[in-house]
């Protein structure tokens, strides 16, 4: 709804779904910006510096071409979630080349936490803070910063997470978000308030703690 | 957007009372929405505009914007803070203050010249972006550290005079220095901006801390006088003039220092030098903690990690870390280059992770080695090796000033080698003793052997701490004296390196005593880095070079070490490598046995590395090879009567047996995995034949004379217990093979057999985990024979878990528990449990991934991921779903497709692939066929 305006139009998309490869450029440049932000989220923020987000988007690009036969027989999926399904291989295999190969190097750099334990999309949000955050006295805190939030975020259920990062990270409407996690809107919705709740509770709790440790 | 809706939305929700409907959960969600595009719009909505309209719900979205508001703002970026400032009417008068000109402005705000009226003194105002210090407790915060830093008093410090706040301003004052910072200086100097923000567009900072530098409390034109600095160019005069800028600020941060004060965050952007040459330090603790708000509250960026040290990173900032970020920017004035300098803010965090890494005469030739060597201690990677405090750094650059020596230690290319090896966490864990054999190794190798003596005699003669340091080189430099006996020694010493190396290897993943574990795709032991193999490498060249001079009697030592470096390359999982590694080891044994015709020792060497290359070429799929070499060790050891009557000759003996033998069974068939196999239709095919292939007979009788000649050694021996192990082994191996030609009760025989001697070996030794492994190994393959099998599976189960609970990251474990996983799945599906079948082999899929992510190269876990994928392909055929029983075979094919990238020369996978590729070729047939069927039915 509020990303109505940067909806493609119908008719573009159903000339993408005949096989248009123009209309792919077209629908595709419309969500370049989105699928961008969705890139910057999930991209490993060790080999960001290596990767450029315009990359990515250039293969997927190359790989939504190939395929587009596949889109015009998933008549159900909506054009920007495609694309985003694109975007997440593409990702997938980036960092199958990068960290990969060089597993045991990157393992040994700078960590946002002694330890590796959180899940995936605690770390992108919180690696995603903490991206935003390099002033140079900053990095010195984040350890203690990103410890929190990451703790805050790991004691959240897995969907309850994915939700947060899909609405906040990368920006999808509750309906893209119910379709992605194939749930009805109405629970994604559901999920969706329960979880900023648990989140703001959380904060909270977080917040408390840090007024304690200053007085 | 609309905020009609908002309101409608409220108003209908009215009606359905505070506790959140499944109607009204739809309207918060849309509101949250709004809320949401409204921020990343770049507006400030107001959280209780929204309320208001919400007066029914009003704590609930209140709590729900207030998260929003949260997560929106910390995660936008580069929107600097001084636009707020900005975007404000120009500021004319802050309290007594009356502003003349801006200065600069950054990340923490903006910075003016302004004229205290009641005192008519110049100062420098720095005022806070607004929303800085928004609540008050870090309003209070930042005035506790403004107080701090307004008691130092110091000629080298720039005095505050206090904080103030006016109306939404909040603000520091402090002297007004006339000159510039030392950032802006090298950029007067220095042809590149060196110190600006990465170009790179990563999402991460494109705010330059060149902006930031700006908002130092100086004008920016007035130079220091010519005459106070001088011309890069003059060196000799500069690189003093830079030490007594080093001085300087080793002052003031001492005395910072011994009044509690960190600054937190020195680089040349806060050194600023006035027009007299005086060196002032500005923002004590002020920068850090300012910009600790600014971030948190916003997102901004405000400057790189440049200047940070290593230690940092990790949470520990103290006195040293002061000293290692003063010492970068004595560097760059030196070198006239950042010492840490990067693409993008991840690029950098990884170098200044890893301290500097170009030694500063490098870039300037001209700088003095004591200066250099003050520099390097003052940039030591670990806080420990540094100056313990500013005063000590001071101290030596005093010394340098006027020619005395200074106390700081030159670090020897072989300390810099240890140092860097404690850094790298793998290889740290080696042992002080192994240090010290690489001491010696890499003097020896770095300077050669004259130089290396020269050198010691000259450490020795100059200095008596350096005397003691070299302690742990003295055996070489004894041996210094003969040339020959030199190089032999130092082969000696670079065997005991090697050894070293190796157990200590062995220790991280593997116990010790249990180097004869079977499967050696098992073995590959995550621990071993290709830092190891580097080391090793250079070992090796080091063999090389001393094995030429000294063929004969080197011989024995170079095969040990070719030896160890092919058993390296094969834990690592280099094939190719290890291959070559065992071959050369096997010319050099093959020489040395033509030296020694009498000796054993050297036959069975032979076939101990025999075997390893036979496991080799069987592991790369080349079975011809493989049986060719089997044939070659079976030949030198029965052609040697002598060897065949120790213990060893036949244990090397019957294990070519047992490899020829797995060959044949595990890999020769064109059905990878059996086990899992079970119950399938080409399995039903097979089984109607009354033949068993002539691989398994082969491997049957091979198992045979492998058996009986343990059976001897075990009982002629049953203290060895490598024989029991191995007999344990074998007889799972016959086990398979049994299954394999239906002979189903020697089966179960062989498998009670193997459990019985794994029981009786971990009994013994309740500590090793590597008999708990084979033994969990054992009993996981009792599916095969459908008999007790439920208990076994349990107790490998149990046994898996044990293992993975004490090191959860070991690959073979995490392998092992896969299968064990798979075998669950396989009952579920035959019991028709298709749901939780599925679920378990998905999990199983997963931990596949994970192992192909960590050792790609390890084709086992590439089939075993095809093996669950084609499985899972069947359970869709099971369930009717046809069209995703073709994705999972797809799937399969395009994971074939890249290990076939990854391993071309290997045969399995081709055979593998086309056994899938025909598979989908004959599902697309029966599909058809069988949606015929369903319409006829």
């Amino acid at each position: 709804m509020t990303d109505a305006s940067t909806d493609a139009a119908d008719d573009l998309v159903a000339r993408m779904r005949a096989g248009n490869k123009d209309a792919l450029a077209t629908v595709f440049s419309t969500y370049r910006e989105r699928l961008r932000r969705i890139i910057q989220f999930r991209i490993d923020y060790r080999i960001a510096g290596r990767v450029s987000d315009s990359d990515v988007l250039q293969d997927t690009f190359i790989a939504a071409a190939k395929r587009l036969p596949h889109f015009s027989k998933q008549s159900e999926i909506p054009a920007f979630l495609w694309l985003r399904l694109l975007v997440k291989q593409q990702l997938i295999d980036v960092h199958r080349q990068h960290l990969q190969a060089e597993m045991r190097d990157v393992r040994k750099e700078v960590s946002l936490q002694p330890k590796h334990t959180s899940p995936h999309t605690s770390m992108a949000i919180a690696a995603q803070l903490a991206g935003a955050m390099t002033s140079v006295s900053e990095v010195m805190a984040r350890a203690e910063h990103i410890a929190q939030l990451e703790s805050v975020l790991n004691q959240m259920d897995d969907v309850d997470r994915e939700v947060i990062a899909l609405r906040h990270f990368e920006e999808l409407t509750n309906l893209e978000t119910a379709k992605v996690l194939e749930l009805q809107p109405s629970a994604a919705s559901k999920r969706y308030l329960r979880a900023m709740t648990r989140l703001s509770q959380l904060m909270v709790k977080f917040e408390e703690s840090q007024v304690g440790e200053d007085s | 957007m609309n905020r009609k809706d908002t309101q409608q939305d409220a108003n209908t929700s009215e009606h359905h009372g505070p506790a959140p409907t499944q109607g009204n959960e739809i309207d918060l969600d849309r509101i949250a929405e709004e809320f949401s595009h409204a921020i990343r719009e770049g507006n400030a909505p107001d959280i209780e505009e929204y309320v208001s309209q919400y007066p029914e719900d009003k704590d609930h979205i209140r709590e729900l914007l207030k998260s929003i508001s949260l997560i929106e703002v910390m995660k936008r970026k580069n929107t600097p803070v001084v636009e707020t400032v900005a975007s404000q009417p120009p500021l004319t008068q802050l309290d007594d203050y009356k502003i003349i000109s801006e200065i600069g402005r950054g990340g923490m705000g903006i910075v003016f010249e302004a004229i205290h009226q009641s005192l008519g003194r110049k100062v420098a105002i720095k005022v806070l972006a607004n929303n800085l210090l928004g609540d008050t407790k870090h309003l209070t915060r930042f005035r506790r550290e403004a107080r701090a830093a307004a008691k130092l008093r110091h000629t080298n410090i720039v005095p505050v005079f206090g904080v103030g706040s006016s109306g939404n301003h909040h603000y520091y004052v402090m002297d007004y220095i006339d000159g510039m910072s030392l950032h802006q200086w090298l950029g007067c100097i220095g042809q590149d901006d060196s110190a600006a923000a990465p170009t790179v567009d990563t999402f991460a900072a494109t705010t330059a801390a060149g902006t930031e530098t700006e908002a130092s409390p100086i004008p920016g034109g007035t130079i220091p006088r010519e005459s106070d600095v001088p011309r890069f160019e003059d060196s000799t005069a500069y690189q003093r003039w830079v030490a007594r800028l080093g001085i300087s600020a080793t002052d003031a941060l001492h005395y910072a220092h011994t009044q509690g004060v960190l600054h937190r965050d020195i680089k040349p952007a806060n050194l600023l030098l006035d027009s007299q040459g005086t060196l002032w330090i500005a923002d004590f603790g002020l920068a850090k903690f300012v910009e600790q708000q600014a971030v948190t509250a916003t997102g901004d960026i405000v400057g790189t990690p440049q200047y940070m040290p290593p230690e940092s990173f990790e949470g520990t900032y103290d006195i040293r870390s002061e000293v290692y970020a003063l010492g970068l920017t004595l560097y760059e004035l030196l070198t006239l280059q950042p010492a840490i300098d990067g693409n993008g803010t991840a690029d950098i965090i990884r170098k200044a992770t890893k301290g500097i890494s170009a030694l500063p005469r490098k870039l300037n030739p001209l700088i003095a080695p004591d200066l250099e060597t003050i520099l390097l201690k003052a940039l030591a990677h670990d806080p420990d090796n540094r100056y313990p405090d500013a005063q000590q750094l001071r101290n030596d650059l005093q010394c340098f000033l006027t020619d005395r020596p200074i106390t700081a230690r030159r670090v020897s290319t072989a300390e810099r080698v240890i140092r860097w090896s404690r850094r790298e966490p793998k290889v740290a864990a080696l042992t002080f003793t192994t240090f010290g054999l690489l001491v010696a190794l890499a003097a020896v190798s770095a300077f050669g052997f004259w130089q290396t003596r020269e050198a010691l005699n000259r450490a020795q003669a100059s200095e008596l701490t350096a005397q003691q340091s070299l302690k742990l080189r003295t055996s070489a430099l004894e041996v210094a004296e003969e040339q020959r006996g030199l190089a032999e020694q130092n082969l000696h010493v670079a065997i005991a390196a090697l050894n070293e190396v190796m157990e200590n290897i062995s220790n991280r993943g593997i116990e010790a005593g249990a180097e004869f574990l079977g499967e050696v795709t098992d073995t590959t032991s995550p621990n071993v880095t290709p830092q190891d193999a580097e080391l090793l490498n250079s070992l090796l060249g080091f063999f090389d070079e001393l094995g030429r001079t000294n063929s004969k009697d080197l011989l024995a030592e170079s095969a040990v070490a070719a030896k160890y470096a092919g058993d390296i390359c094969l834990r690592f999982g280099d094939l190719q490598k290890a291959e070559s590694s065992f071959n050369e080891a096997l010319n050099r044994t093959v020489e040395l046995a033509k030296c020694d015709p009498n000796e054993t020792k050297h036959v069975v060497n032979q076939a101990a590395i025999l075997n390893e290359l036979a496991m080799i070429t069987g592991l790369r799929g080349k079975l011809r090879d493989a049986d060719a070499i089997f044939a070659n060790t079976r030949n030198l050891l029965q052609s040697c009567p002598d060897v065949m009557s120790t213990k060893e000759g036949k244990f090397h003996y019957a294990i070519a047996h047992r490899l020829v033998a797995s060959h044949a069974t595990r890999i020769g068939l064109d059905e990878p995995n059996l086990y899992q196999r079970a119950g399938r239709p080409w399995v039903a095919r097979r089984a109607m034949n009354n033949d068993p292939p002539p691989q398994i007979e082969k491997a049957w009788i091979a198992l045979k004379e492998c058996i009986e000649v343990l059976d001897g050694l075990v009982q002629t021996h049953p203290q060895e217990q490598q024989f029991s192990a191995e007999l344990a082994r074998a007889y799972r191996d016959k086990a398979v093979t049994a299954s394999l030609a239906r002979r189903r009760t020697e089966a179960e025989t062989a498998i009670r057999e193997s459990i019985a001697l794994f029981d009786e070996l971990l009994d013994a030794n309740p500590m090793l985990d590597s008999i708990r492994y084979e033994l969990a190994l054992t009993l996981s393959c009792a599916e095969t024979f459908n008999m007790d099998y439920l208990r076994r599976s349990i107790r490998a189960n149990e046994l898996c878990d044990e293992l993975l609970k004490k090191s959860p990251d070991l690959p073979h474990y995490r392998a092992l528990h896969a299968s064990i996983r798979t075998t669950l799945a396989m009952r579920q599906m035959r019991m028709e449990h298709y749901i939780s079948a599925e679920r378990i082999w998905n999990e199983v899929l997963d931990t596949y991934d994970s192992l192909i992510q960590d050792s790609p190269d390890v084709i086992l876990y590439q089939r075993r991921h095809c093996d669950v994928l084609e499985s899972l392909s069947d359970l869709k055929v099971r369930q009717g779903d046809y069209k995703a029983a073709k994705e999972y075979l797809e799937r399969a094919i395009e994971r074939l497709e890249i290990a076939m990238l990854r391993s071309p020369d290997s045969a399995i996978v081709r055979l593998y692939m086309r056994r899938l590729t025909q598979r989908l070729r004959r599902h697309a047939e029966s599909h058809k066929s069988s949606e015929v069927n369903r319409t006829e039915d």
